[in-house]
């Protein structure tokens, strides 16, 4: 057996209705770490599951007794990102393993090699699974990425190891993270991806709450993360204000030419052409203004370094 | 041998007692199951001298402490360590009280408080509020000499160690017990100030016991850097830590919330399944010494310095010298409201049988009532 890491590893894990898998995973996942780490704890966040997850991580604690396990009970359904937030926020490890779920698909040892990624230089490690399925989150992530404001590109993924160090990097960026993936990948620290084959887990129902938080998720990081929605609306603002100019200049030339429409046609629409004008002018300005202040709430920071080297 | 008093327990608390019984001409016995005084939890804690912070949550205990942390502090000087700036920190997730809710409180109490950077002490927005405050740390080992010194000018008070109490039965007027020497005690008036062991001696004449739970703590003594030398750190008000001086002995002692217990026990006798490999130091009906104890725990260190390390600044660095045990009887909440850390129970009058449980040092005070009054019936 490789020696153990003295390094000090969390691992938080997000709980929501598993309770048919729990002990089986808490089970392989303690299995690894006490074969792999000299040091470590395992932080359960049950987010206000409404089946007996709860129990079944207490039972899984009172089986082991070399390894601390905290829980967290969330007050109510927060969802993934704000459930696991409290979580990482409770860790104390030197780095952090992220489950997002706990059905796990792929091979406990990709915790190693994810390990092993990191120890070689980057701060985040993701793991993504090659095989995918979820035509809506496929969509997704294709605009995301290609609007995306960082340049990191974002995928599918369920399981990630952080540093400490960029644990601290995104406390210090702000403390209302609400799409933690988006974050790491902006947060200027490097990041790696690692692929694998992944088991196809059958799927589970989701309920309408979580269909909800996914949606309202979706639409908000968009808005926060990519210019998507800021590149939109600018566009087509000054397409709009560029046809009223269009609308203005036609019904000048109409004003002056021979065939008159209806008495009072032209001034009449003149005004509005010029009304309009003003309002997407404006509203040019107003998004403009809004992307600004965006971000300057949003990155707080002035810039974000990834490291200072002296060369000499 | 007939005595005005004995006191069962030779922590703070029944040499204090001894101590003003003695100073009046009174003949008191302390029967000590070590072989010297201050062995177990007047030792073994974190040699705070409370003046309230630790109260955000009540206003009344708040008040109470401070005015105990005066009297504490001018009879006490002499083991005093006035010297570092203790801080209290609020944390910035978990937390059940908020930095203004803290400084409100404080002031309120008034009780010292003065806003300092966070960010001097702690990594970036992982505190949300610190505070310097007015705090103390006492040496028990200096304190304990002072009290064997003074005790020893008053000739009518005794300390027997290593006494192991085979009898214990009430009579008509007294209290009679046999010791395993063979020797037998009477007095009309016995103080129990066995703390963790409060039940195993209230067993012995079928009392009823205090409702508490007990816990193993481990409390870890550090060197600390230079620059966390002359600072004491507490980080509130929920699962977090503290590293502050120990007393005078040079060190820091290191506890977490989390981590300083071990191990749990629910009974009304601490038990636990470590006490089958103590080799028989140690057992439900007589606690031993968990410091001294061959089956005592593996250090928590790696999970008590991670979590310091987690929130502090890495110039304030600190290292592993050695761990201490002890077994600390919480009260449970039915027992106890937060608001008072001391509980003394009267179980009999004439003859008087009266058992004490305090989880503070500067408490000692609320004995004086017990004492020269009588205990009084509930």
């Amino acid at each position: 057996m490789a020696a153990r890491e003295n390094n000090f590893v969390s691992v938080v894990i997000y709980i929501y209705n598993d309770a048919d898998i729990i002990q089986g995973e808490l089970e392989g996942i303690h299995e690894l770490l006490s074969e792999k780490f000299v040091k470590y704890e395992l932080i359960c966040v049950n987010d206000d599951s409404t089946d007996e997850s709860l129990k079944q991580i207490r039972d899984f604690a009172a089986k082991v007794n070399d390894c601390p396990v905290s829980l967290i009970n969330m007050g109510y359904y927060h969802g993934m990102e704000a459930a696991m937030k409290a979580g990482v926020d409770l860790s104390i490890g030197d780095f952090v393993f992220e489950f997002d779920r706990i059905p796990v698909d792929f091979d406990l040892s990709l915790m190693t090699d994810i390990f092993e990624k990191a120890l070689s230089g980057y701060d985040i490690v993701n793991a993504r699974p090659r095989n995918m399925r979820g035509r809506k989150s496929m969509l997704f992530y294709r605009i995301f990425n290609l609007f995306s404001i960082s340049g990191q590109k974002l995928g599918t993924e369920y399981f990630r190891l952080l540093s400490r160090r960029t644990i601290n990097r995104v406390d210090a960026i702000g403390q209302t993270v609400f799409y933690r993936k988006a974050v790491y990948s902006s947060c200027g620290l490097k990041m790696a991806n690692i692929f694998y084959e992944n088991r196809m887990l059958p799927s589970r129902k989701s309920n309408s709450k979580q269909r909800k938080n996914r949606r309202n998720m979706a639409m908000d990081s968009l808005v926060l993360f990519t210019d998507l929605a800021y590149k939109i609306s600018f566009v087509f603002c000054i397409l709009m204000a560029l046809f009223m100019l269009g609308t203005g200049a036609y019904t000048v030339a109409v004003y002056f030419g021979q065939k008159r429409p209806v008495e009072g046609w032209a001034p009449l629409m003149g005004m509005i052409s010029a009304g309009f004008f003003g309002v997407f002018g404006i509203q040019t300005i107003i998004i403009k203004y809004l992307e600004l202040i965006l971000s300057l709430v949003f990155k707080k920071q002035k810039y974000l370094i990834s490291s200072i080297e002296k060369l000499k | 041998m007939v005595y005005d008093r004995i006191i069962i327990g030779g922590g703070i608390y029944g040499l204090y007692a001894a101590l003003q019984c003695g100073s009046r001409g009174e003949r008191v016995v302390v029967l000590e199951y070590e072989d010297a005084a201050f062995q177990r939890a007047t030792f073994i804690n974190q040699a705070r001298v409370h003046m309230g912070y630790h109260y955000p949550r009540s206003f009344s205990t708040a008040a109470k402490s401070a005015a105990y942390f005066e009297r504490f502090c001018r009879d006490y000087s002499f083991c005093l360590l006035k010297t570092f700036d203790q801080i209290y920190a609020i944390s910035a997730s978990f937390s059940w009280t908020s930095a203004e809710q803290f400084q409100k409180f404080c002031h309120s109490a008034g009780i010292r408080c003065e806003r300092v950077e966070p960010e001097k002490f702690f990594k970036p927005n992982l505190c949300e509020g610190a505070f310097l405050t007015k705090e103390y740390t006492f040496d028990a080992a200096m304190l304990r000499d002072y009290f064997l010194h003074e005790i020893g000018q008053t000739d009518s008070v005794s300390v027997i160690y290593h006494a192991r109490i085979q009898e214990l039965r009430k009579e008509n007027d007294c209290y009679r017990m046999t010791l395993a020497d063979g020797s037998n005690l009477e007095s009309a008036f016995v103080l129990n100030t066995t703390y963790a062991s409060v039940n195993q001696i209230l067993a012995k004449l079928n009392y009823e016991p205090f409702k508490a739970k007990y816990e193993l703590c481990e409390i870890i003594l550090c060197r600390a850097d230079e620059k966390l030398k002359n600072v004491g750190i507490t980080v509130m008000d929920g699962p977090f830590f503290s590293i502050m001086p120990f007393g005078r002995t040079g060190y820091h002692s290191l506890t977490s919330v989390t981590f300083t217990p071990h191990m749990t026990n629910y009974d009304s006798v601490p038990t636990f399944p470590c006490q089958q490999a103590s080799r028989g130091t140690c057992s439900p009906q007589q606690l031993g010494n968990c410091n001294t104890c061959p089956a005592s725990p593996p250090s928590a260190w790696s999970y008590m310095s991670g979590l310091a390390h987690k929130y502090l600044r890495s110039e304030y660095g600190f290292q592993y010298r050695k761990s201490l045990y002890s077994m600390k009887p919480v009260l449970m909440d039915s027992e106890i409201d937060d608001s008072r850390p001391t509980v003394i129970r009267t179980f009999s009058v004439n003859p008087t049988f009266i058992s004490v449980l305090s989880g503070k040092v500067n408490t000692i005070y609320d004995l004086d009532e017990v004492l020269f009054h009588g205990g009084e019936g509930e």
